[in-house]
């Protein structure tokens, strides 16, 4: 009866850690991202900043400018904003499973690209290791290790 | 022990009854907005951005699927006189979905879905419309107690709301 008990959690154990990397992303029709130069991140209102932060630091070094806030619109006008959903479980400790970030027009908002992560925990990264891959994928998808 | 392994069947079992996800139906996508303004032209429908559903993942929006409800629901409100295999058709609309947040796990599942619609005069090439329009719709454990399917029924109503305000948005233009 222990042994039984033991391996069924097992069983639910590698139910829940395990699965496969992912990344999926899609452009608009006809959208050109080398025009962009300037975004705005806009921070959600459940980040404690952290993830905002990330986002837009990564923005920053692959050349662009960058600022964030928790404003709907930048208080200076930007070529892009920058919009995410970031999705965390437990295992051991937090980790963030599953980033997506759009990459917006700067005045109708419309959605000009979108990128998606998913890690589980066994293939986790760190969020700046998950906005790189998410953001590389979305300029620069050739050059997503 | 005895409980431990109650609770653990009972898991188990759960993990059994939810089921493998099932793709968004396009019949349960058509949205029948009223009073929409009748056009004599005809247009075509092009939509790109949709994900494939996988059984072990969740349930998705295909670019297959959604069209075929965004021209179904366009041919059902009379909207255009008829749609047409691109690249025919006098007008041309390009949908891309460009965000699908669905959560992971909930007893009320809200989903929130954006789709940029573009309308193009095929006869002069000129964009009569471009809107972002995002939809969203909770489903509840009233519409399922299976979470997979839960979050299928909140996807299939999210873009039945999307595609009934764009209907009314291309409405509102009024094309001959």
């Amino acid at each position: 009866m222990r042994n039984a008990f033991r391996v069924i959690c097992m069983i639910l154990v590698c139910w829940l850690v395990t699965g496969c990397a992912s990344m999926q992303s899609s452009r608009a029709p006809g959208t050109d991202l080398s025009t962009l130069h300037t975004f705005y991140v806009q921070k959600l209102p459940e980040d404690d900043g952290s993830v905002v932060k990330v986002i837009s630091d990564r923005l920053n070094a692959m050349g662009y400018q960058s600022t964030y806030g928790a404003g709907e619109h930048p208080p200076k006008e930007t070529d892009s904003i920058v919009t995410y959903q970031d999705r965390w479980m437990w295992d051991i400790t937090m980790y963030m499973i599953r980033l997506t970030i759009q990459i917006r027009d700067g005045k109708s908002r419309a959605i000009l690209a979108s990128a998606e992560s998913y890690r589980p925990s066994l293939e986790r990264k760190s969020p700046e290791g998950m906005a790189e891959e998410v953001l590389t994928e979305i300029f620069n998808p050739k050059e997503r290790k | 022990m005895r409980a431990h392994l109650r609770l653990i069947g009972a898991l188990a079992a759960a993990a059994v009854i939810t089921g493998c996800a099932a793709p968004s139906q396009p019949g349960a996508m058509i949205a029948a907005p009223a009073g929409v303004h009748h056009s004599r032209e005809s247009v075509s429908v092009q939509v790109s951005g949709g994900k494939e559903t996988s059984s072990v993942r969740t349930s998705q929006i295909s670019d297959k699927d959604f069209a075929q409800a965004l021209r179904e629901s366009i041919e059902k409100a009379g909207l255009f006189a008829q749609t047409a295999e691109a690249p025919r058709g006098t007008y041309r609309l390009e949908a891309y979905i460009g965000e699908l947040t669905q959560p992971f796990i909930g007893f009320d599942m809200t989903v929130t879905m954006e789709v940029t619609y573009t309308l193009t005069d095929t006869r002069s090439q000129q964009v009569v419309l471009k809107k972002p329009i995002s939809a969203t719709h909770t489903a509840t454990t009233g519409d399922s107690v299976i979470g997979v399917k839960r979050l299928q029924l909140a996807n299939e109503a999210a873009a039945r709301k999307n595609i009934e305000q764009a209907i009314t948005e291309m409405s509102k233009l009024e094309l001959d």
